[in-house]
């Protein structure tokens, strides 16, 4: 008996690892390729469908945390980007991933991970009169793995000029032949928040370290709960000295910089409320997937 | 001999004038599309233009009429092209397949839309709001196909047939409409007949020029035979803004072919 159920054990427990091991089945949706002479409109999209286990908990999340490809010729495809999106299992996951060689036809394998975040409470914060503790992290450095601050008395065109330059270097960075024209197409981002800066709206700067794209709503509230923000504009480039030292941050407090220019309802008041939601590692599960004999449009 | 260096420096003038004129253009940059979802896929080759004294308003509509990719691989034209800004300008052809390494050569026939005052295709009617309800084209001979006409607010359907010259007025113009007294915006009414879709921008200008920043354009209907659109205006509308209209006629037309070859597929 007791032999038995020593088998009965095993078995059960040679299962679950077994199970726990095997990737997630996935298939593809939708795949496009975007092949340009411009180097920065290289791209090969897709939308992956699957489930994971475990419970649904509201307002989870899911975002593939790793990708890598191999084609038919046995070359490697990294992954390019991938954001949290709304997850109700099962669904399609976007991600974008390098292009193969024009003539390849067939991708052999897609592997990576998937990350599924199950909020909690703890993960939205408030924050009271923030308005009064500018150009410094807004969040408890040991509780949260995110920084948030108000900027204030930026000096705009310094700043933009120092932003432009930065993110300059970091596509040069990545591509370094990548000629000046092909650059400035992808600068109408940061006019599009210089302008908005520069108009007569009600307008405030938000900055936050989140290079992987973990924050995933702000809100800023007045005494009535009521939502002040009417849109905004994001631009992301890593931090440097310059930016931090026109920011009044410390370089060594935001290593990367998400730069949010918020059009407000009406004016400013020291009585509102800053709320964040973030994605809190802990509440992160990790799951294998896997995709095989992806034929190519 | 001064004479001679007068002559000279005509001749020189002219031929300035003339180069200025021809349009030169480059590929700007070839983008290929290709989905998994039926009818998607295709190739479009950008332009950029230079030579022509390109205005803010000058247009360009590109068509393939040949293309053939280094394989011997005809690719026909697709979609239905239309007048674009310089920087939108393109063709669209069917996608090569992945066999092929470039496109050994291309025809494009390019139309261009280049108006100016001179050519009449832009037309300025200043202190338009002195003259209400009337056609504002009327003195204009060679649009005497179109009518525009500004009104502060739309009447019944009957004043509005009148207005446009016209018996009745098709169904999708709705039911009566004006601007409720209560708004915070300042609006005003354009009504156009415009059965060839002539009219391609609507600007209205301040006293110095510069277009009036208006909030929105509210296309109340659609369709080219009577249009009506509502303008607002963060300001009250003054008298001495100058309605622009910019209007496709043959003077501002021309067309060129080009060829390019060797264009290297990514």
């Amino acid at each position: 008996m007791k032999i038995t159920n020593l088998i009965l054990s095993c078995s059960l427990l040679f299962l679950a690892v077994y199970l726990h091991s095997q990737p997630l089945e996935a298939e593809i949706n939708k795949i496009a390729e975007y092949r340009s002479s411009l180097p920065l409109s290289n791209e090969l999209r897709m939308k992956i469908f699957m489930g994971t286990p475990g419970k649904y908990v509201d307002g989870q999340k899911i975002k593939i945390s790793e990708a890598l490809a191999i084609d038919e010729n046995g070359d490697s495809l990294q992954l390019l980007h991938s954001n949290w999106e709304y997850y109700a299992s099962p669904t399609s996951i976007n991600l974008k991933m390098e292009l193969p060689a024009r003539s390849v036809k067939r991708l052999k394998e897609i592997k990576g991970k998937v990350n599924v975040f199950r909020p909690k409470k703890e993960t939205n914060i408030q924050i009271k009169n923030f308005l009064s503790r500018p150009n410094q992290n807004l969040l408890k450095p040991k509780a949260h793995p995110l920084k948030v601050a108000v900027v204030q008395n930026l000096e705009q065109d310094s700043f933009f000029e120092a932003f432009s330059l930065a993110y300059k270097k970091s596509l040069r960075d990545v591509y370094p032949n990548i000629s000046d024209k092909d650059l400035e197409a992808h600068f109408e981002m940061i006019e599009v928040s210089k302008e908005r800066s520069r108009s007569a709206d009600q307008i405030i700067h938000i900055i936050a370290d989140d290079q992987e794209g973990n924050m995933l709503r702000l809100k800023i509230t007045d005494s009535s709960g009521q939502d002040v923000v009417v849109g905004g504009i994001i631009l992301r480039c890593p931090m440097n000295e310059t930016l931090a030292k026109l920011l009044h941050v410390s370089d060594q407090d935001f290593q990367h910089l998400t730069f949010q220019t918020l059009t407000l309802k009406e004016k400013l008041s020291t009585d509102w409320s800053l709320e964040v939601q973030y994605v809190d590692p802990v509440l992160v599960t990790a799951y294998d997937f896997a995709v095989f004999n992806i034929i190519l449009p | 001999m001064k004479r001679h260096l007068s002559s000279l420096l005509f001749l020189f003038i002219c031929c300035s004038t003339l180069l200025a004129q021809e349009l030169t253009t480059q590929i700007e940059s070839i983008s290929e599309f290709r989905s998994s979802d039926p009818g998607e896929t295709n190739l479009a080759i950008y332009l950029n233009y230079e030579g022509l004294n390109i205005n803010d308003y000058t247009l360009f509509k590109v068509t393939s009429s040949s293309a053939i990719d280094n394989l011997g691989n005809r690719l026909t034209a697709i979609g239905d092209p239309d007048f674009l800004l310089p920087s939108r300008s393109h063709a669209k052809l069917e996608a090569p397949i992945r066999e092929a390494a470039s496109l050994q050569q291309v025809v494009m026939r390019i139309q261009c839309f280049n108006p100016s005052l001179e050519n009449g295709a832009i037309v300025r009617i200043p202190n338009f709001y002195d003259k209400l309800g009337v056609n504002l084209l009327a003195p204009y001979s060679e649009y005497h196909d179109l009518k525009f006409v500004v009104v502060d607010s739309i009447g019944t359907r009957a004043e509005i047939a009148a207005l446009m010259g016209k018996d009745t007025l098709p169904d999708y113009m709705g039911s009566n409409f004006k601007p409720r007294p209560d708004q915070a915006w300042f609006a005003t009414y354009l009504l156009f007949d415009d059965p060839e879709g002539k009219i391609m921008k609507i600007d209205i200008l301040d006293a110095e020029g510069n277009a009036v920043e208006h909030i929105n354009w509210d296309r109340l209907s659609y369709g080219k035979i009577v249009q009506r659109r509502k303008i607002y205006f963060n300001t009250p509308i003054q008298k001495d803004w100058t309605l622009q209209l910019i209007i496709e006629n043959k003077q501002a037309l021309k067309e060129y072919t080009f060829e390019f070859s060797d264009l290297a597929l990514h």
